[in-house]
């Protein structure tokens, strides 16, 4: 086994698999770090190219792309707030606030260096993996699956914000929002308007857009100039890399997660970097920089979502069955090249077994060293004025978003979402805890609804149901014991009584949702509606009581206007409604010229009235943009929105889309 | 770029791609060519699916094999089982050859059970190759059965199967349960890879794959004893009736296992609503259509290419395994087959109706 495992080091060691490792991992780079795309529109890239290919030749390839999308999609998320994958949302909870402190290298640093380590962690245990975690994989049944589901869930607890009440109510929203669609049990239309883009639910790409990138660019536009407060980076990549290094146990734990969240059946990557972010505040003793800017809330999930792709190939190697949308895409891949995984992959194509081993723990160096080289000269993206960054970063969120489904609806869907996420910003609604709820809804209603219906509530009796209880009460109890760090409640300050007539129309509208929820399911079969009137009941509680504590005459928790939070020179200059106009004003573009012309025309403007460019400036900027965004269509076989110029006259390419 | 002076409006290129033709033929008797153009096929399903791998699979094939060599590319458009990409090669594909879609088993029941939603014209479209696939329904060794000879073991078991939905392409497999008398336990809401896995934990003890699903995955649990295989859903062969799967001939075909159940033949509205089902299912699991108004001459070297491309001996060494040994359905070889699993008879519109309110609780309109 060990000489194997050697053998295929030496092999892959060769130039000409080295060169073909590398292609992969750059193109992984670059598919990471734009948000919309990732793994899987990578990977469908490679396809045509692996058909018929030598398997020591194109799975390096392949898994080198796999290996670093986790790494590269931290750039976008902590310099622009904008997660560049699902798996790097949690990581902005903390990134972006220290770029914003102007520790954008430092970030980077700790964040590239802990996924190095945590992918190099998950290729080690998915070496050992192959000998020994079949009966592991296969002992999760389906009270198993609902019990991780449940502890993932609690991990909402550490992310409510300062009034514990509405984080639960937004979680209890995320829930409800996330069950629009088909019903597990059922396949009942729930929520959907008799919409087709709403029978498969909102998704995640875009909900995840709309809670961070829209509000948190919306602020930036209307308090700062540039998104660094200060003018020049602090401390570089090798400070961030040192403390990686001093957490170092925070890291094993966290990969550990990551490798366990991955390979088991029910949870994935997009619910790894929560539990590792909550894990890591739960495990802390002094947790009042959490959400401000704490090293330990980026080296956590960064750890755990790189470690997560050694956990999410075991079951994909060892039974044929992909943990992952990009994983889905890969054993795509295998079959093309004529590899069948599954039983029986360990004894068949052993040497291969340890080619993608040592490919993934090679992307994972090559991928990370890449992104700390280049660190310091991207962060310095948070020293531009933001007001030049802004139209582009409008525009990528408008793209990433249309990635989701091609669907004119995802843009609609996002601008919406994405109004809706700035006033739960600055009205101290919880977005994090929202898209947990989001992102286990359907797994929850699932799991609830499979472990009744395969054991009667028997499945309490089994133990590794039992011991996951166990996990959870402790999960449970050490929630209840944070007290979140909060800023003192005064007269002057964002928890005070006053401004009360906004805070209190959203959680009227919010109410009024949850009532409509429902009235919407109320025809549907028991299976297809318990969930949802279970969860709209209980958000509705939690809404009544935080009613009645908005009558209260003093400052309390559940009040809270950002708007009071600024100082002096921070001052808003605009109202929340004039950029989300702006953000609106693309959208208008687009529908009526399609997305390249759109935004060409949007991003002169921009750049003319709001950045004060130049004419010539303004429109060598949107050209650029035009370029690069119409290769990338062309290269990935993308699709962009058409406007109504499109739908009348047929244009050539580029701007036919 | 090849669009350039190519009208989008489908009635509009139907006419101008139809004059085009002509010109071509008319004049110098040439051939129909694709040289230096990009074709693009819909696959209205994720990437990694089985219907993306087949058509990644024929790709290389039918570029060498199309007249002029044309560059092929795959578009996905994922979500909401197909509908979506299926409308959208309904609106926007321009009959020249240029735009194709591969449809597979998912579009062709939306196409028939979700009338309301569905705004392709599936019964329109040119076929231009079908390719059916069978599957194979195995029970866990757990049960005390060896293989199909103990069917009728299975009475009176309690049994559990899993799958995605009641409405949905799992209709092959739960019917036949049904006309074999047997009432297992349904758990909904899980993909074919997941109820492997329970299958594998022993939570679930009846389960059925399509036949790669079968033999990448479930044969292996065969060979450890842990399974046992019972019987394929057969296929329709040249004569119209049921024959067994030529991959599984040693297995009976369902109609083999009901007269093992029950002694007799199979037949009544039942069966005749499983054989609807089964057409719609198995025989047109996936194919490659062009839109409808697609001229003659583009139909036939269409037609010819992918005759060629099945000949081929290096197709059969490279992409052979994607068809698994399946008869393939050209052009209008396929007419008749489609216009059977499209069209379903009044009394089997009511027998299925039927059965998915009495047994599952689902209304279908």
């Amino acid at each position: 086994m060990s000489g194997e495992l050697l053998q295929a080091l030496v092999t892959l060691l060769s130039v000409q698999h080295l060169l073909f490792l590398l292609l992969g991992t750059l193109l992984g780079l670059v598919v990471g770090i734009l948000p919309g795309l990732g793994g899987i529109a990578g990977l469908s890239l490679l396809l045509p190219f692996v058909y018929g290919g030598d398997p020591t030749l194109v799975l390096p390839m392949m898994i080198g792309l796999l290996a670093v999308t986790n790494t590269s999609d931290t750039f976008p998320a902590v310099l622009l707030g904008i997660p560049g994958t699902s798996s790097a949302q949690a990581t902005i909870l903390d990134g972006f606030p220290l770029a914003r402190r102007g520790d954008a290298a430092r970030a980077l640093g700790a964040a590239f260096s802990a996924s190095l380590l945590g992918g190099l962690f998950g290729a080690l245990l998915l070496t050992l993996a192959i000998q020994f975690a079949r009966p592991l994989i296969l002992s999760v049944g389906f009270g198993e699956q609902l019990m991780l589901v449940v502890l993932a869930l609690t991990m909402v607890g550490m992310l409510t914000g300062a009034s514990a009440l509405k984080g639960l109510t937004m979680c209890g929203l995320g829930l409800l929002l996330g069950s629009i669609g088909a019903a597990p049990a059922t396949a009942e239309y729930r929520l959907t308007f008799d919409t087709v883009y709403l029978s498969d639910g909102i998704p995640l790409v875009i909900v995840g857009l709309a809670m961070f990138a829209v509000p948190e660019m919306v602020e930036i536009l209307r308090r700062r100039t540039t998104i660094s407060s200060i003018p020049e980076l602090g401390a570089g990549t090798l400070r961030g890399f040192a403390e990686t290094l001093k957490h170092k146990w925070l890291l094993v734990r966290c990969s550990s997660l990551g490798v366990l969240i991955g390979a088991l059946p029910g949870l994935g990557g997009s619910v790894t970097n929560w539990v590792a972010y909550g894990h890591a505040v739960q495990t802390s003793k002094d947790r009042a920089g959490f959400g401000k800017g704490d090293i330990r809330g980026v080296i956590g999930p960064e750890s755990a979502n790189n470690a997560d792709n050694g956990g999410a190939l075991m079951p994909t190697l060892m039974f044929g069955i992909p943990g992952s949308g990009s994983m889905a895409v890969f054993l795509g891949g295998l079959v093309l090249i004529g590899v069948e995984p599954g039983i029986g992959m360990m004894e068949r194509h052993l040497d291969l077994t340890f080619i993608i081993v040592w490919s993934l723990a090679l992307a994972n160096v090559i991928g990370a060293g890449t992104c700390l080289f280049l660190a310091r000269p991207i962060a310095r993206l948070t020293l531009v004025p933001f007001t030049m960054l802004a139209p582009f970063m409008i525009v990528i969120i408008y793209f990433a978003a249309f990635q989701a489904t091609r669907a004119w609806e995802d843009l609609i869907a996002l601008f919406v979402l994405g109004i809706v996420a700035t006033y739960m910003k600055r009205f101290g609604w919880s977005r994090p805890a929202l898209l947990i709820g989001f992102v286990l809804s359907r797994r929850l209603d699932a799991s609830v609804y499979q472990s009744i219906q395969v054991y009667g509530m028997s499945f309490l009796e089994r133990g590794g149901v039992q011991v996951m209880l166990v996990l959870i009460a402790i999960s449970v109890f050490l929630a209840m014991r944070m007290t979140p760090q909060r800023e003192p409640l005064t007269a002057e300050g964002p928890h005070a009584p006053a401004n009360r007539k906004p805070q209190a129309i959203f959680l009227a509208v919010t109410a009024a949702c949850v009532l409509y929820v429902i009235y919407d399911v109320s025809n549907l079969a028991f299976l297809g509606k318990v969930f949802p009137v279970t969860v709209a009941i209980i958000t509705l509680a939690l809404l009544a009581v935080t009613a009645l504590l908005f009558r209260r005459e003093r400052p309390d928790y559940v009040f809270f206007d950002s708007d009071r939070q600024s100082t002096g020179e921070e001052k808003p200059l605009r109202s929340d409604l004039h950029y989300q106009g702006w953000m609106l004003a693309l959208l208008a573009a687009i529908a009526a010229v399609g997305f390249i012309l759109g935004i060409f025309v949007y991003i002169t403007a921009f750049l003319r009235v709001k950045a004060g460019a130049k004419p010539h400036w303004a429109v060598a900027g949107a050209l650029a943009a035009v370029a690069v965004l119409s290769l990338f269509g062309h290269l990935f076989v993308l699709e962009y929105p058409r406007g109504l110029l499109q739908h009348f006259f047929d244009l050539p390419w580029p701007l036919d889309g | 770029m090849t669009r350039l002076f190519s009208a989008r409006d489908s009635a509009c290129g139907a006419v101008f791609a139809a004059f085009a033709m002509a010109s071509v033929s008319a004049t110098a008797g040439e051939a129909v060519s694709f040289a230096g153009k990009r074709i693009e096929i819909i696959v209205p399903f994720s990437p990694g699916g089985g219907t993306d791998v087949y058509v990644r699979a024929l790709a290389p094939h039918l570029e060498k094999h199309l007249p002029g060599k044309p560059t092929i590319i795959v578009r996905n458009i994922p979500g909401a089982r197909g509908i979506p990409g299926a409308n959208q090669f309904q609106g926007r594909a321009k009959p020249d050859g240029t735009d194709v879609i591969a449809a597979s088993a998912s579009n062709v029941a939306t196409y028939v059970l979700e009338r309301s939603k569905v705004e392709y014209k599936m019964g329109e479209w040119e076929p231009v190759l079908l390719s059916p696939q069978g599957a194979v329904v195995y029970a866990s060794s757990a049960l005390g059965v060896t293989g199909p000879k103990d069917i009728a073991k299975l009475k009176g078991k309690q049994l559990v199967f899993g799958g995605q939905s009641p409405g949905s392409a799992e209709l092959r497999a739960i019917i036949t349960f049904e006309l074999l008398g047997l009432k297992p336990k349904y758990v909904w809401g899980m993909n074919r890879g997941p109820v492997r896995l329970a299958f594998e934990r022993g939570e679930m003890n009846i389960n059925y794959d399509s036949t790669p699903g079968y033999l990448k995955g479930a044969i292996g649990l065969v060979k450890s004893g842990k399974a046992a295989p019972l019987y394929s859903l057969g296929v329709i062969d040249e004569g119209g009736t049921l024959a067994r799967d030529p991959n599984f001939r040693d297995l009976p075909n369902f109609a083999e296992a009901y007269e093992l159940m029950h002694g007799k033949k199979p037949s009544g509205q039942g069966y005749d609503a499983w054989l609807s089902v089964m057409k719609m299912l198995v025989m047109l699991n996936k194919g490659l259509y062009l839109p409808a108004g697609t001229p003659k001459p583009v139909l036939d070297a269409w037609h010819t290419a992918v005759r060629d491309m099945l000949k081929d001996p290096e197709f059969d060494k490279t992409a052979g395994s994607v068809i698994e040994g399946y008869p393939q359905f050209v052009g209008a070889a396929a007419r008749p087959i489609i216009k059977d699993a499209t069209t379903f008879s009044p009394a089997v519109w009511e027998w299925i109706k039927n059965y998915l309110k009495t047994a599952h609780d689902v209304t279908i309109q």
